[in-house]
């Protein structure tokens, strides 16, 4: 197993291997209704659902579970190890987080990195705060804004140090925003295909504009619609932990007022960057500072950028199933936030 | 030259839309596909446009490479001398051209990272700028 074309037949194999090797006394494993969806641009996503029983016991156990499999290729390069331990750090924290329940670091038996989890009810609703398909009336959208605005404010509240998350990240201290643009900077040198002058502008920009931090809590990373679960205007749990890490709060608050993606995260008139911003103040007792906000904004569009170079490489080098064609409309709106 | 490079790219999008597309049934190819459809109309759309964008922007890097190649490291001035020495003898020479265009490019990536703790390449890397963004917008 490993090549591109993993058959549904395969990943089972692999599944009832794992779970072999990680449940006590199990037998009788049956995988049923599993499929690979188109979801998700960084890893391969496979719900399942599972039934075993164990030696000696008549009672079946079944849960209903996903597999998220590192592809050959994917747009961003994160390791399933760290994902792993977020979500067990978050386990019985007030943060709504999947259960995580088997990991194959190696691919041992998937062939390639993976993590099993639990597989949570609720919507995926990218687009619902402008309509999206679960159409909310616009006083529920706002609610369900001000909702996952809290939900940010419960991350960055976790208590990151009693639950050891120290041991996996390095805390930051003051300086998150050097921690971040280093990081990112190694990626892009990594994953870039050619050199890329027009991100090295960025990233002296960057540098000079670097923010101090007001403290270190646990960043989601990619917090959107997107990644969470939700019932109407509730806030069900929230997904995809892969770009966790220790940093600056600001940094969630730069991702969800990029006005790139406005559409995602504001609504016209109503909850827009001012807003989005007062209310998480008012929330958590931070202040997001107009200047250290658009710096965040800045760098989430520089990491957008080595993302999608990092979709590019995959293609040309025949290990991705989409072809990237560059960054060129966000290198003009970096460059057009860059010499506001 | 028929069928001309436009005509080819329009007639295999056509043929992926209207008889591989409807054929595929299953979600995960479905999207995929779609997203070669999309890409291939990028293609037809913007080829034209490479050849005379590489030659300008080779042309204005290489102007701007040589401004800053005295006051560079020796290394990089080695650089920037090889990537100068790159181009193709041949105007129309495609490969050429983006071969010559990634070692330009990174020469102004080099001069634009060296600025940075070097306060007399700062105007070399305010004219890098101008250029790139003039790029980008060209690009677009």
């Amino acid at each position: 197993m490993g090549e591109l074309d993993a058959t549904g037949d395969m990943i089972a194999a692999g599944l009832r291997a794992l779970i072999t090797a990680r449940v006590d006394d199990v037998i009788d494993i049956e995988i049923t209704n599993l499929t690979r969806t188109s979801s998700g641009y960084s890893r391969e996503n496979w719900p399942f659902d599972v039934s075993w029983h164990a030696r000696g016991s008549d009672t079946p156990v079944r849960h209903e579970l996903i597999l998220r499999r590192d592809p050959l290729g994917s747009v961003l390069v994160t390791d399933r190890r760290v994902e792993f331990a977020v979500l067990r750090a978050l386990e019985g924290s007030p943060v709504p987080a999947p259960r995580a329940m088997w990991l194959d670091a190696d691919g041992e038996y998937l062939g390639r990195p993976s993590v099993v989890m639990e597989r949570c009810r609720g919507l995926c609703d990218w687009f619902v705060l402008s309509g999206g398909v679960s159409q909310l009336s616009p006083e529920r959208r706002l609610v369900l804004a001000r909702r996952f605005c809290e939900l940010m404010a419960t991350i960055h509240s976790f208590d990151w140090r009693t639950s050891r998350l120290d041991d996996v990240f390095a805390d930051p201290g003051t300086d998150g925003a050097g921690a971040a643009i280093a990081e990112w900077e190694a990626y892009l040198h990594e994953q870039q295909l050619e050199a890329q002058p027009e991100l090295e502008v960025v990233l002296t920009w960057l540098l000079e504009h670097k923010p101090i931090a007001q403290k270190t809590v646990l960043v989601h990373g990619d917090f959107k619609p997107g990644n969470v679960l939700i019932d109407g205007d509730q806030v069900l749990v929230m997904l995809d932990w892969e770009t966790a890490h220790l940093g600056d709060p600001l940094e969630d608050i730069g991702w969800v007022t990029n006005p790139l993606r406005a559409r995602e995260h504001q609504i016209p008139g109503v909850w827009e960057r001012n807003e989005l911003c007062r209310y998480y103040e008012s929330i958590t007792g931070c202040t997001a500072d107009d200047a250290a906000v658009h710096f965040w904004n800045v760098f989430a569009n520089f990491k957008l950028a080595a993302i999608m170079l990092t979709g590019v490489r995959t293609a040309v080098e025949g290990r991705g199933d989409r072809l990237f064609t560059g960054p060129a409309r966000l290198l003009e709106l970096l460059f057009r936030m860059i010499e506001a | 030259m028929r069928p001309t490079i436009d005509e080819q790219l329009h007639a295999l999008r056509r043929i992926l839309t209207e008889v591989i597309a409807p054929e595929i049934v299953a979600k995960y190819p479905s999207d995929i596909l779609q997203g070669v459809i999309a890409n291939i109309g990028e293609l037809e759309a913007n080829w034209s446009r490479w050849l005379r964008y590489l030659a300008w922007d080779n042309e204005q890097l290489a102007l701007l490479l040589a401004q800053s190649r005295p006051k560079v490291s020796a290394d990089l001035a080695s650089h920037i001398s090889d990537a100068l020495a790159s181009a193709p003898d041949d105007a129309y020479d495609y490969r050429g051209m983006c071969s010559q265009n990634e070692a330009l490019r990174e020469g102004v990536a080099l001069v634009v990272r060296d600025a940075r703790a070097d306060a007399s390449l700062a105007d070399d890397a305010q004219l890098i700028h101008h250029h790139l963004a003039e790029g980008i917008r060209r690009r677009l």
